[in-house]
C-alpha cells in the first residue's frame, strides 16, 4: 500500500481529522458520513465515491476536488469554495449549499432535489442532466452558461429566483 | 469597423479562456489568481450574450 492510499475504501466515520493534513489527499470509496470537516482545507483531494452523508464541510476550501459519484445528501456545504470542483454524477439530496461558491463546478447528472442554493456562486457551472426538484435557487448568482447547460424547469425556476451576473 | 474590432476581441477573449482551462493551477494562491482571471473573462464574454 502507497502512503497516498492510507485513507481509500476506508471507514472514517469516526476519525477525528483535526491534525491531519487532508490537501490533495486520496478518500475515495470510504466512508465518511457525519464527519466534521468545517473549514477544513481539503483542495485538491479525491472524494469520488465517498460516502460524505450528513457531514458538515461548511466553510471548507474544496476547490479542484473530485467528488464524482459522492453521496452527499443532506451534508451541509453552506459557504464551501468549491470552484471547478468535479461532482458529476453525486447524489446531494437535501444538502444545505447556502453561500457557497460553486464557481466553473461540474455538476451534470447530480441530483440536487430538495437542495438548498440559495445566495450560492454557480456562475459557469455546468447543470446538464442534473434533476433539480424543489431547489431553493433564491439569489442564487448565475451566467448566461449556467443556463444553457439546465433543463427546461431549472432554467424556469433560476431565472425567477435567482439574479442574473 | 467596430464589429470588426468587437469580433476580434471576442475571438481574443475566446483563446485566453481555453489557455486558463488548460492551465489550472493546484497552489491556493495561484487558484485564487485562476478564479479572478477567469471571472473577469466570463464577464466580458457575458456582454457578448446579451
Amino acid at each position: 500500500m502507497k502512503p497516498s492510499d492510507v485513507f481509500r475504501k476506508r471507514n472514517l466515520s469516526k476519525v477525528n481529522f483535526e491534525y491531519e493534513e487532508l490537501i490533495g489527499r486520496d478518500f475515495s470509496d470510504s466512508n465518511m458520513k457525519g464527519v466534521n470537516l468545517k473549514n477544513r482545507d481539503i483542495h485538491n483531494a479525491d472524494l469520488s465515491c465517498t460516502d460524505l452523508s450528513e457531514a458538515d464541510l461548511s466553510g471548507a476550501i474544496l476547490f479542484n476536488v473530485k467528488m464524482r459519484g459522492a453521496d452527499m445528501q443532506n451534508t451541509n456545504l453552506s459557504n464551501a469554495k468549491l470552484w471547478d470542483a468535479d461532482l458529476y454524477g453525486a447524489d446531494i439530496r437535501g444538502a444545505d449549499i447556502r453561500g457557497a461558491d460553486l464557481f466553473y463546478a461540474d455538476l451534470r447528472n447530480v441530483d440536487l432535489s430538495e437542495s438548498n442554493l440559495s445566495g450560492v456562486n454557480i456562475r459557469h457551472a455546468n447543470f446538464e442532466g442534473a434533476i433539480l426538484k424543489n431547489v431553493d435557487f433564491s439569489n442564487a448568482n448565475y451566467d448566461s452558461h449556467t443556463l444553457d447547460t439546465m433543463s427546461t424547469e431549472g432554467k424556469i425556476e433560476l431565472k425567477k429566483q435567482g439574479k442574473s451576473w | 469597423m467596430a464589429d470588426k474590432k468587437s469580433e476580434s476581441r471576442y475571438q481574443e477573449l475566446i483563446k485566453e479562456k481555453k489557455e486558463l482551462e488548460m492551465n489550472r493551477p493546484h497552489e491556493i494562491d495561484a487558484m485564487r489568481r485562476w478564479k479572478h482571471s477567469m471571472g473577469k473573462i466570463l464577464q466580458e464574454l457575458e456582454l457578448y450574450n446579451k
